[in-house]
C-alpha cells in the first residue's frame, strides 16, 4: 500500500508541470530612430498687380491732394496690393524690386514703397528705368521672418505730354541675400 | 466453512494491499498551469520628416511621416506605452508622435509632444495582440530653427503599467 502510493506520489510530482502559453517575453521597449531636416526655405508672393486709370476721376496732384485743373502733372497712388514673405535664413535677406522692361512714355514715372513689419523699408523707391540688371532695394534686413499681407503702394505720376495709351510692365519683387 | 471464508477474505486483503491493483485502470495527477506575465512591443519603420516649404507670409509647413507600425502583444490589464527622446529638440523645433490604439483596446492619446521624458501615448490597453497600430511623426519648426542639417532621434516605446 505504501509502495504503491509512494509511486503514485512520484509520478505526480514528476508529472506536476509548469504549463507556459509561451517563452517569458521581456522585449517590453522597442526603439527608433527618426531622421529629421529644416532646408532653406525662401518664399514671397504678391497679389495680382493694380490697375492705375488716369482720368479726371483719380487723379490727384502730383505730390498729393486735390489735382488743379491747369497742372501739367498728376498722379495716381495705390495701396491695394500685398506681398507675404517667409525665410528661416539665419543671415539678412532683401527685397529688390526692378521692371522687365523700362517705361520709356514721355513724363510718366512709377514709384514703389514695400511695408514691412519686421524689415527695414525703403522710401518710396522710383523703378521707372529700372531693370532685371539693375534691381533696387526695397527692404532689406529681413531675418527669420514670417510677414503676411504686407502693403506695396504704388505711385505714378503722369503730364498731360504722356501719350494716351496702356502701359503694363510686369514689376518683380525678389527675396534675396542682402550681403555685407 | 467459518474459516474459509475468514482465510479468503485475509487473501483478498492481501492481494489488494500487496499485489497489482487489479481494479486500478485510473490514474490521476495534479496538472498546474502557470500563465506569466506577457508584455511585448515591436516597432517597425525608418521614418524621415524633412521641412522644405513654406505658404509665403506663415511658418514652415510641417512634416509627416505615417510609415511605422507599432506591433503589440500583452495579456495585463491597464497597460500603457510611452515614448520618450534620447536628446531634446532644438530651440523652436517640435516633433510629435500619434500612435493608434490597439484594435478593440486602449485609448490613443493624439498628438504627444517628445521630450526626453516619456510621455503617455496610449493608455487603458487590456489584454490585445496587434500588429498593425499605426505611428505618425509630425516635424514642426518656426522660421527661428533656421536652416538644419539633417540629425537623428531614437525614440523609445514603453510598454508598462
Amino acid at each position: 500500500m505504501k509502495k504503491r502510493l509512494s509511486t503514485i506520489m512520484a509520478i505526480a510530482a514528476t508529472l506536476s508541470m509548469l504549463f507556459i502559453a509561451g517563452p517569458v517575453m521581456a522585449a517590453e521597449t522597442a526603439d527608433q530612430t527618426v531622421a529629421l531636416q529644416v532646408t532653406a526655405i525662401d518664399m514671397i508672393t504678391a497679389t495680382a498687380g493694380p490697375t492705375l486709370i488716369f482720368n479726371p476721376a483719380n487723379i490727384e496732384a502730383s505730390g498729393g491732394g486735390a489735382y488743379v485743373v491747369g497742372s501739367d502733372a498728376f498722379q495716381i497712388t495705390d495701396a491695394t496690393t500685398t506681398y507675404s514673405v517667409t525665410t528661416n535664413s539665419a543671415s539678412n535677406k532683401k527685397i529688390t524690386a526692378h521692371l522687365d522692361t523700362a517705361l520709356a512714355a514721355t513724363g510718366l514715372a512709377l514709384n514703389v514703397a514695400l511695408a514691412s513689419a519686421s524689415g527695414v523699408t525703403s522710401a518710396e523707391v522710383a523703378i521707372t528705368t529700372v531693370v532685371a540688371l539693375t534691381p533696387v532695394d526695397v527692404v532689406t534686413g529681413l531675418l527669420q521672418e514670417a510677414d503676411a499681407d504686407q502693403v506695396i503702394t504704388y505711385r505714378a505720376v503722369a503730364t498731360v505730354e504722356t501719350p494716351v495709351a496702356t502701359y503694363s510692365p510686369v514689376v518683380t519683387f525678389t527675396l534675396t541675400d542682402q550681403g555685407v | 466453512m467459518k474459516r474459509l471464508k475468514f482465510l479468503l477474505s485475509a487473501a483478498a486483503l492481501a492481494l489488494a494491499l500487496n499485489g497489482p491493483a487489479l481494479g486500478a485502470d485510473v490514474s490521476t495527477h495534479v496538472m498546474t498551469f502557470d500563465f506569466q506575465a506577457i508584455n511585448e512591443l515591436e516597432v517597425t519603420g525608418t521614418p524621415n520628416l524633412t521641412i522644405a516649404s513654406a505658404i509665403a507670409g506663415e511658418q514652415p509647413q510641417e512634416a509627416t511621416d505615417s510609415s511605422s507600425t507599432c506591433a503589440i502583444t500583452t495579456n495585463g490589464a491597464n497597460k500603457r506605452i510611452t515614448a520618450s527622446i534620447d536628446t531634446a529638440m532644438p530651440a523652436y523645433v517640435t516633433l510629435k508622435v500619434n500612435v493608434a490604439a490597439p484594435s478593440g483596446s486602449g485609448t490613443s492619446q493624439g498628438d504627444v509632444t517628445l521630450a526626453t521624458s516619456a510621455s503617455n501615448v496610449v493608455t487603458g490597453i487590456s489584454p490585445v495582440a496587434d500588429s498593425s497600430p499605426a505611428i505618425t511623426y509630425k516635424l514642426s519648426a518656426t522660421v527661428q530653427a533656421g536652416v538644419l542639417a539633417t540629425d537623428t532621434r531614437t525614440v523609445t516605446f514603453t510598454l508598462s503599467d
